[in-house]
């Protein structure tokens, strides 16, 4: 069982994973104070600013020196650290075993939970996570503690790919079991029900959710360079298909590409994040492209 | 299935292959789809989506390219097995029954040699090639080989032969056994035959060749040439005409051997005139040497030309040592060799008489004339002339065959029963010179002599005025000759004319003479009866006439033969102008006729005469006995004495033909024929084959081999077009393949592309 949860959590990648900051694209409340700043002013130890009373705001935040100073009254404004509930949704349907490298979207994506399991634990927040095909096949529940790794890297371990996704159960799921709003990070290649995917990721962002896709790609599923007459075994029960694929590739691209526009499109209209990976690229280039977009969307919500 | 295949392909056998190869791009394709790697893909839904909206698009694309795929080989196909459209021009290369005939040339000119091989060598080599190629496809071909020299018979065995490996055998010890003739043959009789032999075939393909060297003289503006080939187009005959000589040879040829042959006599030198051409038309000749040989022997003399230019003819005359002996002799002249042999030499069989005698009638008892003409001859005795004077009884009384000529002086009148025998002689080629005097009747020989016989011929040439005319000279101390003489000369008087003794016929003083008739017209161009006045006094009064009896030639001069009515026999041009006289008129039958190769020897004499047997001796051969044979239902004489009639066929080669025959008299008698080829087939000048098709016109279906080119045996030829479309195509079918290939499928950018 150790061995097979380490793999995903190789000494190198948590060597390049350690320098980077995980940080909520929004804030959201928690009960532990930590890195992620709250969008509650409240009682804390960071003064933010000082604001000009007005009839209604409570006299015990009156900074007193300012009033013997300038006799006006101002209020003093903290910003309240909060601790981040992340939920992280691994997706295991069979079209997840797909890999044309050395490594497949499975693995990629495992590698990937465990390494924002990794971050967010050591900040000390709280991570969940769920394995899901076309229904929940693990659940760990959130926790904070350091020693709750092991318990999400098992249930990755734990999981063989097989059926096909239903995604509207799932994201339904978990956020009626979400009674607090948190981050749902969902790593999955999206072959599911178009619709289903879209109506569950509305239900997250509609309980409060902050929601990141991590959408995980093979190189061969983007760019289709496959040549030579190739029999395609489709994955969950999709059928299969002798051709010569490079006289397909144009309109698979095509297909692709509105696969991917709509997708994007859509995230954008939800205010979901949403990030295309290859299985190709290195872990923390494309977490660290991923915590740039964030910080630059908090600044944008905070102003 | 091959026999049709075979209309169309040069190998059928590959055609098929290449049918059944045509499916190899669609069992590749099979195979292909069968064949194929497998992968699990995630993406399905996208690839079918691709699938889905693309699949008329792929289909198409890919039909167009098994359909390429499918043309190439086709093509490839095509060309290996190597496709005719026009079934005609399969030629030898197979297909239905086709019928090959072969016309060979074999005249003269097809001697033409080069290195070691002649252009009748060459035609064989073709011919050889034809049967072998067809051979390859056994009997599928028929053959029949004809030679120009005789088109209307077939080659003995190969007359419409089956082609197959026997015949191949059989064709070559045949074709060993066939000579180049020597003799000139006209080409349309070739043609003829081949059409006449194509007659007979009622279907099937029908091929000529015409295996020659196509020399401008036989192809060129020879309208009966052009029409044979347009006719036998029109007969659905393909004619292909095959050249044997690719380029031109030079060639010097002895065209003619003349001279006083028939004036020869025993001891008598001979006046020998050569006539040489240069047949090039482009090249001069150089130091052109004709070597004599008398009976064999090399005479220590050459008749040398320095220059010959490009198509010109020149010749020489000279006089070479006479035979010692009367009989048969031969001369040989013999030029230096170059390409065409058989005019480098040439033959001349003289027949030498003891003497040339010589019959002179004096119609004056005192015989005045006759005393000088006689003198004349026999003072130069080198001349081999012996005369005989006799009165006018003797025309009757003998027979004149043996005179050469026959001189009338001074005759008042001739008597009835000379009149026949003057006539059968003069017919028979003799000789005839009137000399007139103060005895001639003019009336007798304007109602006897001057009118024409029932053949248009007449003694006289003249009606006579009457009496006898003065020449007047009013002033004597006037120089100026008597005779007017203009050219042309005459032949008897243009030898002296241009020799040293010209001075002389200036003094030649003509005191009377017998004028013509006041009413005959002295214009010859006018009067057209076939009498040239050849002198003519100053004063406009014709002097001397010749004119035509039958063969033989008739001389008058109206003045007369001795120093009587003028000063003639005691001018020094005299004796030459009486012997060139006698030379002129002779009789030339004891000239033998020179003949052309190939014609037949056929002597007819009575057996009454000769023995049946005689012995020839063709020319380069050993001696043979002949037997003559009786003219069936002939009889030439009126006492119906028995004909005999001896026939030669072989005359093919140049030279002297020797006859012996057996006289029931006077025993062994030998006859010598000279045979030379002629000079038609000398001109090895060469029809361009754009000449030939230029002359045969745009509608005429020919084909024209060029010399040494084979391909067309093989086939090479045939179809060329063809092929070469067939390439075309493949080529065009290739790079669109290719293009297409490279359109219809995905090609992933360059690293450089992308940057």
């Amino acid at each position: 069982m150790t061995q097979d949860y380490r793999r995903f959590l190789r000494p190198e990648e948590i060597s390049r994973i350690s320098r980077l900051e995980i940080k909520a694209r929004h804030i959201v409340e928690g009960f532990l104070s930590g890195l992620h700043r709250s969008p509650y002013f409240g009682q804390s130890v960071e003064f933010v600013q000082h604001r000009e009373y007005t009839p209604g705001d409570d006299v015990r935040r009156i900074d007193w020196k300012v009033w013997s100073k300038t006799d006006k009254y101002y209020i003093k404004q903290y910003e309240e650290d909060t601790n981040l509930r992340t939920t992280i949704l691994v997706d295991a349907s069979e079209s997840m075993l797909f890999g044309s490298g050395a490594i497949t979207k499975y693995e990629y994506a495992c590698t990937i939970a465990a390494a924002l399991s990794y971050l967010l634990l050591r900040q000390q927040d709280s991570v969940g996570m769920v394995v899901f095909d076309d229904t929940i096949r693990k659940r760990v529940q959130t926790s904070s503690k350091q020693l709750h790794l092991h318990a999400l890297l098992a249930a990755l371990a734990a999981e063989d790919p097989k059926k096909k996704t239903d995604m509207y159960d799932i994201l339904r799921r978990t956020a009626e079991n979400k009674s607090r709003k948190g981050m749902v990070v969902l790593i999955s290649d999206l072959f599911a029900d178009r619709d289903s995917l879209f109506r569950g990721l509305k239900l997250l962002r509609h309980r409060g959710h902050d929601v990141l896709i991590l959408h995980v790609m093979d190189d061969e599923e983007l760019d289709f360079s496959y040549a030579g007459t190739t029999k395609f075994e489709g994955m969950e029960e999709a059928g299969d298909l002798v051709c010569d694929p490079r006289s397909l590739r144009e309109g698979y691209m095509k297909a692709v590409g509105q696969f991917l526009d709509d997708v994007r499109r859509h995230c954008a209209k939800n205010v979901v994040d949403y990030q295309t990976i290859r299985t190709s690229e290195h872990l923390d280039a494309a977490l660290a492209h991923y915590m740039n977009h964030r910080i630059g969307m908090r600044q944008s919500v905070r102003n | 299935m091959f026999p049709f295949l075979s209309n169309f392909f040069v190998s059928p056998g590959l055609a098929v292959a290449g049918g059944i190869l045509i499916a190899s791009p669609i069992i590749i394709h099979f195979i292909n789809r069968m064949r194929f790697r497998r992968v699990r893909f995630a993406a399905m839904e996208f690839l079918l989506a691709s699938q889905q909206r693309n699949r008329r698009r792929l289909l198409i694309e890919q039909l167009i390219l098994l359909l390429l795929r499918i043309l190439i080989v086709l093509a490839l196909a095509a060309l290996i097995a190597r496709l005719i459209l026009d079934p005609s021009q399969m030629a030898l290369l197979g297909g239905a029954r086709s019928h090959h005939i072969v016309l060979l040339d074999d005249s003269g000119s097809m001697r033409d040699q080069w290195g070691e091989t002649t252009a009748f060598d060459e035609g064989l080599d073709v011919v050889r090639q034809l049967v072998q190629e067809g051979a390859t496809r056994p009997n599928t071909q028929e053959f029949t080989l004809i030679l120009l020299s005789d088109p209307e018979h077939p080659v003995a065995g190969l007359n419409q032969r089956k082609v197959n490996l026997d015949f191949v055998h059989e064709v070559e010890t045949k074709l060993e056994n066939l000579k180049c003739t020597r003799q000139s043959f006209d080409l349309n009789d070739g043609l003829e035959g081949a059409r006449t032999l194509f007659e007979e075939e009622k279907s099937g393909n029908k091929h000529l060749h015409v295996i020659s060297d196509f020399r401008s003289s036989n192809w060129l503006d020879q309208p009966a040439i052009v029409k044979g080939v347009k006719d036998l187009d029109k007969a659905g005959i393909a004619v292909n005409l095959v050249k044997t000589v690719n380029e031109r040879h030079q060639n010097v040829g002895i065209t003619s051997i003349s001279g006083d042959i028939h004036m020869a006599a025993a001891g008598v030198p001979l006046e020998l005139t050569v006539r040489v051409k240069n047949f090039d038309e482009q090249t001069p000749a150089e130091d052109v040497r004709v070597a004599i040989f008398a009976d064999g022997k090399k005479l220590p003399l050459n008749v040398v030309f320095k220059q010959i230019k490009p198509g010109v003819e020149v010749e020489k005359t000279e006089i070479v040592e006479g035979f010692e002996t009367a009989g048969a002799h031969s001369i040989e002249l013999k030029l230096d060799p170059d390409a065409l042999d058989p005019d480098n030499s040439r033959f001349l069989a003289i027949d030498v008489k003891p003497a040339s005698r010589v019959l002179v009638i004096d119609g004056d008892p005192a015989g005045d004339d006759s005393f000088f003409v006689s003198m004349t001859m026999a003072a130069y005795q080198e001349s081999g002339m012996s005369p005989l004077v006799e009165n006018i009884d003797y025309l009757g009384r003998r027979p004149l065959d043996e005179f050469k000529c026959i001189f009338l002086l001074n005759v008042p009148q001739l008597p009835a029963d000379a009149i026949q025998p003057l006539r059968d002689y003069l017919l028979d080629g003799g000789g005839l010179a009137w000399f007139v005097g103060d005895t001639v009747n003019p009336a007798f020989y304007n109602d006897s002599l001057y009118p024409e016989d029932e053949d248009g011929n007449r003694f006289f040439p003249v009606p006579l005025g009457g009496g006898r005319s003065e020449l007047v000279r009013d002033d004597f101390t006037l120089p100026g000759p008597d005779l007017a003489l203009k050219p042309p000369y005459h032949p008897i008087f243009d030898k002296l004319i241009s020799g040293q003794v010209n001075s002389y016929l200036g003094a030649v003083s003509v005191y009377e003479y017998l004028p013509v008739h006041d009413d005959w017209e002295r214009s010859d161009n006018k009067r057209k009866d076939g009498v040239t006045t050849s002198v003519s006094l100053r004063n406009g009064d014709p002097l001397i006439f010749e004119h035509r009896f039958g063969a033989g030639r008739v001389m008058t001069f109206l003045t007369t033969a001795g120093p009587i009515w003028n000063n003639w026999a005691k001018n020094g041009s005299y004796p030459p102008i009486i012997l060139d006289l006698v030379k002129y008129i002779s009789r030339r039958d004891s000239d033998l006729r020179q003949r052309n190769v190939g014609e037949v020897i056929q002597l007819s004499y009575s057996e009454a005469d000769y023995l049946r047997e005689l012995d020839i001796t063709p020319a380069g051969g050993t001696e043979m006995r002949l037997t003559a044979s009786r003219q069936q239902g002939k009889a030439d004489t009126e006492d119906d004495e028995p004909q005999l009639t001896a026939t030669f066929r072989d005359t093919g080669l140049p030279g002297i033909y020797k006859i012996k025959r057996i006289h029931q008299v006077t025993g062994e008698e030998n006859v010598f024929l000279a045979y030379n080829v002629t000079p038609d087939e000398s001109s090895l000048t060469l029809a361009a084959s754009s000449e030939i098709d230029k002359r045969l016109g745009p509608d005429v279906n020919v084909t024209i081999q060029d010399a040494g080119n084979t391909e067309w045996i093989e086939g090479e030829e045939a179809g060329q077009e063809v092929r070469q479309a067939l390439l075309f195509i493949l080529l065009i079918a290739l790079l669109l393949e290719q293009f297409l290939a490279y359109i219809f499928s995905y090609h992933p950018k360059t690293v450089g592309a992308t940057a």
